[in-house]
C-alpha cells in the first residue's frame, strides 16, 4: 500500500481492517519475542505472559499473547504510572511496577514493563509487557506463600518507578529488584525478554503511525474503539433485560467466602455488582477492582465476543462493582499474592455463570452455542516448590501441571480433560513434558495421568482432572506451598449435571502411613523415600445423568474413566461385556428416577397443579430444561406447572439433599412428575438457592 | 524454454505430484522442458506416467527413448499429506511407559479455538489402543524399573486381537538418552507380530520432549500404508528402461531411496512444499543471493519460508495439519490468504479476507462453477490485474462479469462499490500477507531490509512487489519455474540424511563425551547416505549444534568444525551468544548465563546429478515491448489507468520493464507498481529492484 492515499482521516472499513491486522502483528511481535528469549518455564512453555498495545491514556488498543486476563490489568497500571510520573515523562523512559495494590498487575509476581511511545515530543501510545517472575522475594520461595498475612511479607512490591530515564538505564532499580530476589539470574534474564519485547512492539508502532500519519492513526484506533463498543452494545442489547445471580463460594481450611454476583442486564449495558461480598481478610486472596474487572470482562467477553479480539471498546458497557473495604476491593495491608486467584476466580466464575443464565433465558444470539458450566480455573490446585542446588543455592519451579484440571461440561460436549477454560478466544497456558519438568529439575514423576472416578456425571460429562505422583531425585527434598482452589468445594454442574471433584493432596512416607495435606497449605516437605500423590478437582456435567446416551457411558468405562458399578449407580447404565445391555438399563433408570421421587423432600411452594397453562401458549426459555408459558413455569419434557410469576422456578420442584461434607450439601431439584434433576447445586447447609434467573419478562408476566 | 532438436543428454526429472495436477520438470545439461498432467486419485502411478509421456513429447522423443538417460528422477508427493490431511491413516496401537497412558490423548493442553470453544487435536491413537508397559527410565538414563517383556507382549496381543490395531508403536520416557528398554520391546514385538510394522520413537528420532517423540513415532505408524504403489511405479519405470530407482523429497529438502521413505514415511509429509524451496535455493545460487524469503500464493494461503546465508531455515517439530509432532523439515508456514480466500464483513463492519476458502470447488466466482462469494481472485479479475482470457495459460476462461456480481454484493452491506470493495479485498488480503511474513521476521530475528522476495507461483507475483516495499525489501525475483518449482526443486533436491540426538551438554561439557555422540551421529548417517546409494567419494557431512541459554524453549543452530575439545566448546559458545544478540538485541543478554547444547545434528549430502538452472546469453538490452494496454485499477484508488501488458513470450534476456507494468507469463501474472523496475535475467528470471 503506498502511503499517501490514507493520509486523509477518517478511515473506511478497509483501512480499519488494515489497520487492526498491523496492530495486532505488532503485538504478536511483541509476544513472540519474549516466547524466544525468556527463560523461566512458567513463561517460554506455559506462556504465562503478554505484550499489550495501549493509547496515550491507558485504554487498551489490542494485545497479543495468550492470557487475556494480563491485558486490561495493564490500562490501570499505565492510568497509575501517569499519575505518578505524567508531568516528566520524556522519551526514552521506561517504567517497571509489580504492587497491586499499586499500579502493579494481577499478583508481585507479575512484573509490568511499561514504555511510553513518542512520536517525536508526542505521547501516542503505549507498549506494556508482562510475564510471571520465578521470585519477586518474600517469606518462601516464589514469593506465594498461604502464611502470609500482610502484604508486607508476600514480596518486594514497586509502586511505578524508572526502569530507564530519557534512555538511560536505571542501575539502581535493577540493584534493588536483582538483590531482593532468591534466583536474580533467572529473573533478570526474563526482565530483560520483557524489554526486548515493548522495543520490538514499539518500532513497529512507530512505523505504522508513522506511515499513515499520527493523526489517522490515533484516529483509526478511536474509531475501532468505537466500533467494538458499538458492536457489544448491539449483543448486550439481544440478551433479556432482568438480574441474574449466582454465588460461588472461596475456601479457607473450611471457613467459606460467599462471592455474590448479581447481572443486571439493562438495554445495552451490564452491570456485574458483588454487593455482599465480606470484608477483606488477612487470608492472601484479597483481591482489587482493577483484577477483578480485567479478569470478568476478559472471560464474560470471551462468550459474548468470542470473535472477535479484546479492546477497549468491550470494557465501555460494562460496570463493575466492588464494595470497597471487600475480598474484592481490598487496601493495604492486606496480603494479595492471589489477588487473580481464589476470590478472583470465584468472581469471574460467578459472573459468566450469570451471563450464561441470561443467554439461556434470551432468544437465540451470537453466543447462544457457548453455554456451558462454570469455568474450571478454579479446580487447579498450583505448587511451588524449592530445593537446593548442588552449591548451595536455592532453585525451585511452580508446578504448571497443577493447573491441569478438568473442565465443565458444554450444553452439546463433555468437558475436556485436563486443562482449563472451555470456551476462549484462543488456547491459554500449555503443559510441560515430564522429560523437560524432569529436565530441569531433580525430581521422577511416578506417574501422571487422568484422574478416575464419576465426578461431573451429567448427560454430558465433565473432563478429567490431572491426577499425578512425584519424588525428590537427585536432591534430598523438596519444600512447598499448595495453593489448592477448591479444598472440599466442589464445582457445581449446569441443567442437572453433577458437581465434580475437589483437589486432593496425599504426602506418601516410606515408613508410615500416607498423610492428608490441606489443599493450602506451605512448609510441605516431601523428603527422602516421600512422594507427593494430588489430585486435581473438576467441573460439573450438563443435564441429568440418566439422559446419557449408554454407547458413551460404556465407552467412558473402556477409557477407564470409572468402573462398570460407578456407571450404573451414577448413570444407570447397566453393561453387558463392552456394550451397554438396553433393556437392563431403561429399567434401572425407570427405577432411579422413581428412587428420587420417593426420596424427594417436597417442593417448597408445591400445588401449582390445577393451574396447567393452555398448550398453545408460546414457551420461552428460563433455564434448560424450564420454560415460561405465559405466568407459569413450567418443566419443558413433562409440562409439569412449576410457579407462577414472579416466584422462583426451583419452588415446584421437590428437593433432594446429600450432605458433601459437615457444613456442604448437594441439593437437586427434580421434575415433579418424571424425577428427571433439573438442577444439582452445591451450598453451604442452611442456604437457599444459589441462583436466580430473574428476567422482567418472567418477573412482569 | 528453448526448443531445439539437439538430441538430450543426460537428464534429470523431477516430478511433483499434487492434488490437482502433478507437474513434470525434464532438463539436460542446457535446456528445460516441462508438462503438466491431472493428477489421479488414489493411484501414485498414472499421473506420474502421463505427464512424463507429456514432456518427452515436449522435449521432441518418446518416454521409452528417454528413460535410458535419465540419470536422476526426483519424485515429490502428496500421498502421505493426504493421508494425514484426511486421517485415513492406519489404526495404531501404542505401548507406552506405565502410568503415562494418558500423555497422547492430554495432547501437552495444546487446544484450538473453534467458534469460540476450545478443542484439544484430534488424536491419531485411539484411547482404547494405548497400553501401559512396566518399566521406567530416568533423566540420566538409569534403570528405575526393569522392563517386563512378557507384560509387554500380553498388552500388544490384546490391542492386536481386541482392536485390531494395524501398526504397534513403542515409545518409552527417556528412551532417546538410552534405547535399551525401547529397542528391546521393539524387536520382542516384531518376532512376535511378523506382518505388523513396528515403530519406535527413538529409533526414529532421539530427542526430548516425549510428547513430540511419541507423535512422531505414531505419524510414521499411521501414515505406514500411504505409499502403498511406489514399489510398482518403480518396477513399472524400470521395465521402461529407468536405470537408477526414483527418489522420494522428503520434508528437509533432500532426498531419499524409496526404502528409506518405507522405513519413515512421515518425512515425506510436506514433500512438496520443501521441493519448492529447494528450487528456489537453485534461484539464490544462480543469482547470487543469499538471504531470501520465498511467498507462494496457492489456492487457500500464503506460504513462506526463509533462507538465509544460502541455507534454508528448518525447524525440528512444528504442527502438521492439526497434528502436532516432532518433524525435521524446512520450516514453511502456511498463513494468510490464498487466491481462494473469500472476503466478508464481520460483525463490526470491517472488510476481512479468509481464512474460510472457496477451494477449487465451486472455487472463486469467476471460475463459473456455481461459486458466489467474492475472493481474492475474483477481486483481481475486476481490478483488472488478471486477464480473463488468459488465465492459466488460457485453461480457463474467467467469468469477470460474475467477479464483478460478487464483489457487488460484498460491497452493498458496507456501502462499496464492487471496484472499491475488490480493492479492499486485495488491500486486506496483502496486509495479512505482510502480517505474516512480518512474524516470521520477527520469531527468528532477522531484519527483511537484507532479504530478496522469491515469488513462486500462483497469484503471489500480483502482490510481491507490494509486499517487499511495505516490509523495505528491495528486490523480487520472479523465476520462469515458478509454477512447477516444487516438480524443479524434485529435480535439483541433493541427496539429503539427517540424523539428531538430543543432548543437553551445559558448555562445557565433557569433550569425550560430545565427541563419541558426533561420532556416533557421523556414523550412522555416512551409513544411511551409503544405503541411498550414495558414493563414498560424492558424500559430504557436516556436524551442527542447537544452542540456547539453559532452560530456553527455542534453540538456535550453530555449525562447527573441528572437535569439540574446550576451546572449540568456548567458540562456538560465543559464536551463539553473537547471533542471539544480533536477533534480540544487546538489552536482552545477561552475563554469565549458561549455554547448552541442546541437541546434536549430523547432515549427510549426496551430491548426485541434478538439474540446474541453465544461464541463456543476454541477447537483447532495452526496454522490453508492450504487447497491448489494459484498465488496471491499483494504488490510487479511483480510476483505473491504462497500464502496458508485456507478454511472457516476448521477453528476451536483458529486456526491461518499468512500473507500472503487467507482465502476463505463461501461467502467472507479475505487478510492477510504479517506482520499480525489472529485467530478465540470463535464467529468465524477472529481476525487480524497488526504489524504497
Amino acid at each position: 500500500m503506498t502511503t499517501s492515499e490514507h493520509r486523509h482521516i477518517g478511515l473506511d472499513p478497509v483501512a480499519l481492517g488494515i489497520l487492526r491486522s498491523r496492530l495486532q502483528a505488532t503485538a504478536e511481535e511483541g509476544a513472540i519475542t519474549i516466547e524466544r528469549t525468556a527463560i523461566s518455564p512458567v513463561i517460554s512453555e506455559s506462556r504465562d505472559y503478554s505484550s499489550t498495545l495501549l493509547e496515550a491514556n491507558g485504554d487498551l488498543i489490542v494485545a497479543g499473547g495468550a492470557l487475556t486476563h494480563h491485558f486490561g490489568v495493564c490500562s490501570h497500571a499505565v492510568r497509575a504510572t501517569l499519575e505518578a510520573h505524567g508531568e516528566t515523562l520524556q522519551p526514552g523512559d521506561l517504567f517497571f511496577a509489580n504492587d497491586p495494590h499499586h499500579g502493579g498487575g494481577l499478583h508481585a509476581q507479575d512484573v509490568l514493563i511499561q514504555l511510553p511511545v513518542f512520536h517525536g515530543e508526542e505521547l501516542i501510545a503505549w507498549v506494556v509487557n508482562s510475564g510471571h517472575m520465578l521470585d519477586m522475594g518474600g517469606m518462601v520461595f516464589g514469593s506465594w506463600s498461604p502464611e502470609a498475612v500482610d502484604c508486607y511479607q508476600e514480596a518486594l512490591r514497586l509502586p511505578p518507578v524508572h526502569l530507564s530515564r530519557a534512555g538511560v538505564e536505571q542501575s539502581e532499580i535493577w540493584a534493588v529488584v536483582l538483590n531482593n530476589v532468591r534466583v536474580p539470574d533467572v529473573v533478570e534474564m526474563d526482565m530483560r525478554s520483557l524489554i526486548a519485547g515493548v522495543s520490538v512492539a514499539r518500532d513497529k508502532l512507530l512505523e505504522i503511525a508513522t506511515g499513515m500519519g499520527v493523526e489517522s492513526f490515533l484516529h483509526g484506533v478511536g474509531e475501532l474503539k468505537a466500533l467494538a463498543d458499538r458492536e457489544m452494545r448491539r449483543r448486550i442489547s439481544a440478551l433479556a433485560d432482568g438480574v441474574y445471580r449466582y454465588t460461588s463460594w472461596t475456601e479457607w481450611h473450611g471457613e467459606l467466602y460467599p462471592v455474590p454476583c448479581k447481572l443486571t442486564v439493562a438495554d445495552d449495558e451490564l452491570e456485574f455488582d458483588f454487593a455482599g461480598a465480606p470484608p477483606q481478610t488477612d487470608h492472601f486472596f484479597n483481591s482489587k477492582p482493577h483484577i477483578i474487572e480485567a479478569i470478568l470482562v476478559g472471560d464474560s467477553t470471551d462468550v459474548l465476543a468470542f470473535d472477535l479480539p479484546l479492546t477497549q471498546g468491550m470494557f465501555g458497557p460494562i460496570t463493575v462493582r466492588c464494595p470497597p473495604g471487600t475480598i474484592v476491593n481490598s487496601e493495604p495491608p492486606a496480603p494479595i499474592a492471589s489477588a487473580h486467584i481464589d476470590v478472583a476466580i470465584n468472581a469471574t466464575t460467578a459472573a459468566q455463570q450469570c451471563l450464561m443464565l441470561a443467554l439461556t433465558a434470551s432468544d437465540p444470539v451470537e453466543a447462544s452455542h457457548l453455554l456451558c458450566g462454570p469455568l474450571a480455573v478454579s479446580a487447579m490446585a498450583l505448587q511451588i516448590w524449592s530445593y537446593l542446588t548442588p552449591n548451595g543455592t536455592p532453585n525451585g519451579w511452580m508446578m504448571m501441571d497443577g493447573s491441569l484440571a478438568g473442565n465443565s461440561a458444554g450444553h452439546d460436549r463433555d468437558g475436556t480433560d485436563l486443562w482449563t477454560f472451555m470456551v476462549a478466544r484462543k488456547p491459554i497456558l500449555e503443559a510441560i513434558d515430564v522429560e523437560m519438568l524432569e529436565w530441569w529439575h531433580p525430581l521422577l514423576v511416578d506417574f501422571k495421568r487422568m484422574r478416575a472416578g464419576a465426578y461431573g456425571a451429567g448427560r454430558n460429562r465433565g473432563g478429567a482432572g490431572c491426577h499425578m505422583q512425584f519424588r525428590p531425585h537427585g536432591t534430598k527434598s523438596f519444600s512447598g506451598s499448595l495453593l489448592a482452589i477448591r479444598e472440599e468445594f466442589p464445582l457445581a454442574g449446569v441443567a442437572g449435571g453433577s458437581p465434580g471433584a475437589t483437589s486432593e493432596f496425599l504426602l506418601h512416607h516410606e515408613d508410615r502411613p500416607a498423610e492428608d495435606l490441606a489443599g493450602k497449605s506451605s512448609g510441605v516437605v516431601v523428603g527422602e523415600g516421600d512422594a507427593l500423590e494430588f489430585r486435581l478437582g473438576s467441573g460439573g456435567g450438563y443435564g441429568d445423568p440418566l439422559d446419557r446416551e449408554p454407547t458413551r457411558v460404556a465407552l467412558d468405562v473402556r477409557h477407564g474413566r470409572f468402573t462398570a458399578a460407578e456407571a450404573e449407580q451414577m448413570y444407570g447404565v447397566v453393561l453387558s461385556g463392552r456394550e451397554p445391555d438396553i433393556g437392563a438399563t431403561a429399567a434401572r433408570r425407570e427405577g432411579l428416577r422413581r428412587g428420587r421421587l420417593s426420596a424427594a423432600a417436597p417442593a417448597r411452594r408445591p400445588g401449582s397443579a390445577g393451574t396447567t397453562p393452555p398448550a398453545d401458549l408460546a414457551a420461552r426459555p428460563l433455564y434448560p430444561g424450564v420454560e415460561q408459558r405465559g405466568h407459569h413455569a413450567v418443566a419443558a419434557e413433562s409440562g409439569a406447572v412449576l410457579a407462577v410469576a414472579p416466584d422462583p422456578w426451583t419452588d415446584g420442584c421437590p428437593t433432594i439433599t446429600r450432605a458433601l461434607t459437615g457444613t456442604l450439601v448437594e441439593r437437586s431439584y427434580l421434575d415433579p412428575e418424571t424425577g428427571r434433576v433439573l438442577l444439582t447445586e452445591v451450598v453451604p447447609d442452611g442456604v437457599g438457592c444459589a441462583i436466580e434467573v430473574s428476567p422482567l419478562s418472567w418477573t412482569r408476566a | 524454454m528453448t526448443h531445439t532438436s539437439d538430441p538430450i543428454g543426460a537428464a534429470c526429472i523431477g516430478v511433483d505430484v499434487g492434488g490437482t495436477f502433478t507437474d513434470v520438470v525434464l532438463a539436460d545439461d542446457t535446456r528445460i522442458w516441462r508438462a503438466k498432467a491431472a493428477s489421479t486419485h488414489g493411484e501414485l502411478g498414472r499421473g506420474v506416467l502421463t505427464g512424463r509421456r507429456l514432456v518427452a513429447e515436449r522435449a521432441g522423443t518418446t518416454l521409452e527413448e528417454l528413460l535410458p538417460r535419465v540419470v536422476r528422477f526426483g519424485l515429490g508427493t502428496t500421498a502421505v499429506t493426504n493421508a494425514i490431511a484426511s486421517r485415513t491413516g492406519r489404526r495404531v496401537g501404542l505401548l507406552t511407559t506405565e502410568g503415562f497412558e494418558d500423555l497422547v490423548p492430554i495432547a501437552r493442553g495444546i487446544r484450538s479455538a473453534h467458534d469460540g470453544w476450545l478443542v484439544p487435536p484430534e488424536s491419531l491413537v485411539d484411547p482404547e489402543c494405548i497400553a501401559g508397559v512396566p518399566e521406567r527410565l530416568d533423566r540420566l538414563g538409569r534403570v528405575v524399573r526393569e522392563l517386563d517383556v512378557p507384560a509387554l507382549l500380553v498388552a500388544a496381543e490384546r490391542l492386536v486381537t481386541e482392536y485390531a490395531v494395524e501398526a504397534l508403536v513403542v515409545s518409552f520416557l527417556w528412551s532417546h538418552v538410552n534405547d535399551s528398554h525401547e529397542r528391546a520391546a521393539a524387536e520382542a514385538l516384531a518376532l512376535k507380530f511378523t506382518d505388523l510394522p513396528v515403530m519406535s520413537g527413538a529409533a526414529l528420532l532421539p530427542v526430548i520432549r516425549e510428547y513430540d517423540r511419541t507423535q512422531y513415532a505414531l505419524l510414521n505408524a499411521y501414515t505406514s500404508g500411504a505409499l502403498n504403489g511406489v514399489e510398482a511405479l518403480a518396477r513399472e519405470l524400470a521395465e521402461l528402461g529407468l536405470p537408477h530407482p526414483p527418489m522420494l523429497v522428503h520434508s528437509g529438502g533432500g532426498v531419499i531411496s524409496i526404502a528409506e521413505g518405507r522405513r519413515v514415511p512421515a518425512t515425506l509429509a510436506e514433500s512438496g512444499p520443501a521441493a519448492g524451496v529447494v528450487a528456489a535455493l537453485a534461484v539464490c545460487e544462480a543469482t547470487g543471493v543469499t538471504d531470501a524469503v520465498t511467498g507462494d500464493v496457492g489456492g487457500t494461503s500464503f506460504d513462506v519460508s526463509l533462507i538465509t546465508r544460502g541455507e534454508p531455515s528448518r525447524r525440528t517439530r512444528g504442527d502438521l495439519m492439526g497434528v502436532w509432532t516432532a518433524l525435521p523439515m524446512i520450516d514453511i508456514d502456511s498463513v494468510g490468504s490464498g487466491g481462494g480466500s473469500v472476503g466478508w464483513i464481520d460483525p463490526l463492519g470491517i472488510l476481512r479476507v479468509g481464512p474460510k476458502s472457496a477451494g477449487a470447488q465451486p472455487g472463486p466466482a469467476c471460475y463459473g462453477r456455481g461459486g458466489t462469494e467474492a475472493t481474492v481472485t475474483d477481486a483481481l479479475v475486476v481490478l483488472g490485474y488478471l486477464d480473463p482470457a488468459r488465465f492459466l495459460g488460457g485453461e480457463i476462461e474467467l467469468d469477470r462479469e460474475a467477479a464483478v456480481a460478487a464483489c457487488a454484493r460484498l460491497g452493498e452491506n458496507i456501502g462499496l462499490d464492487a471496484e472499491r470493495t475488490a480493492h479492499g479485498i486485495r488491500e486486506v488480503a496483502e496486509a495479512g500477507m505482510v502480517r505474516a511474513l512480518r512474524a516470521r521476521f520477527a520469531e527468528r530475528g532477522f531484519d527483511p531490509r537484507t532479504f530478496t522476495l522469491i515469488s513462486m507461483g500462483g497469484c503471489g507475483s500480483l502482490f510481491s512487489v507490494s509486499i517487499a516495499r511495505e516490509l523495505h525489501i528491495g528486490r523480487v525475483l520472479v523465476p520462469e519455474l515458478a509454477s512447477v518449482f516444487s516438480a524443479f526443486g524434485a529435480a535439483t533436491s541433493d541427496v539429503r540424511r539427517e540424523r539428531t540426538q538430543s543432548v543437553g551438554f551445559a558448555i562445557q561439557g565433557d569433550p569425550r563425551e560430545l565427541g563419541a555422540v558426533v561420532d556416533d551421529l557421523v556414523a550412522a548417517v555416512s551409513a544411511d547416505l551409503a544405503a541411498d546409494g550414495v558414493p563414498a567419494a560424492a558424500t559430504s557431512i557436516t556436524v551442527g549444534a542447537e544452542l540456547r541459554f539453559a532452560k530456553q524453549r527455542y534453540e538456535l543452530p550453530v555449525e562447527f568444525s573441528g572437535g569439540l575439545d574446550t576451546a572449540s566448546q568456548l567458540a562456538v559458545r560465543d559464536r551463539f551468544i553473537a547471533e542471539y544478540s544480533a536477533r534480540y538485541g544487546e538489552g536482552a543478554l545477561v552475563s554469565g548465563a549458561p549455554v547448552e547444547i541442546a541437541a546434536l545434528k549430523a547432515t549427510g549430502v549426496g551430491a548426485t546429478t541434478r538439474a540446474r538452472l541453465t544461464a541463456q546469453p543476454a541477447g537483447q538490452s532495452g526496454p522490453a515491448p508492450v504487447h497491448s494496454r489494459r484498465p488496471i485499477l491499483g494504488g490510487s484508488t479511483t480510476r483505473p489507468r491504462q497500464t502496458p501488458v508485456v507478454r511472457g513470450e516476448d521477453l528476451r534476456p536483458g529486456h526491461t520493464i518499468t512500473g507500472p507494468a503487467v507482465v502476463d507469463a505463461r501461467d502467472t501474472t507479475v505487478w510492477l507498481p510504479p517506482g520499480c523496475t525489472a529485467h530478465l535475467d540470463s535464467y529468465r528470471t524477472i529481476d525487480v529492484r524497488i526504489s524504497l
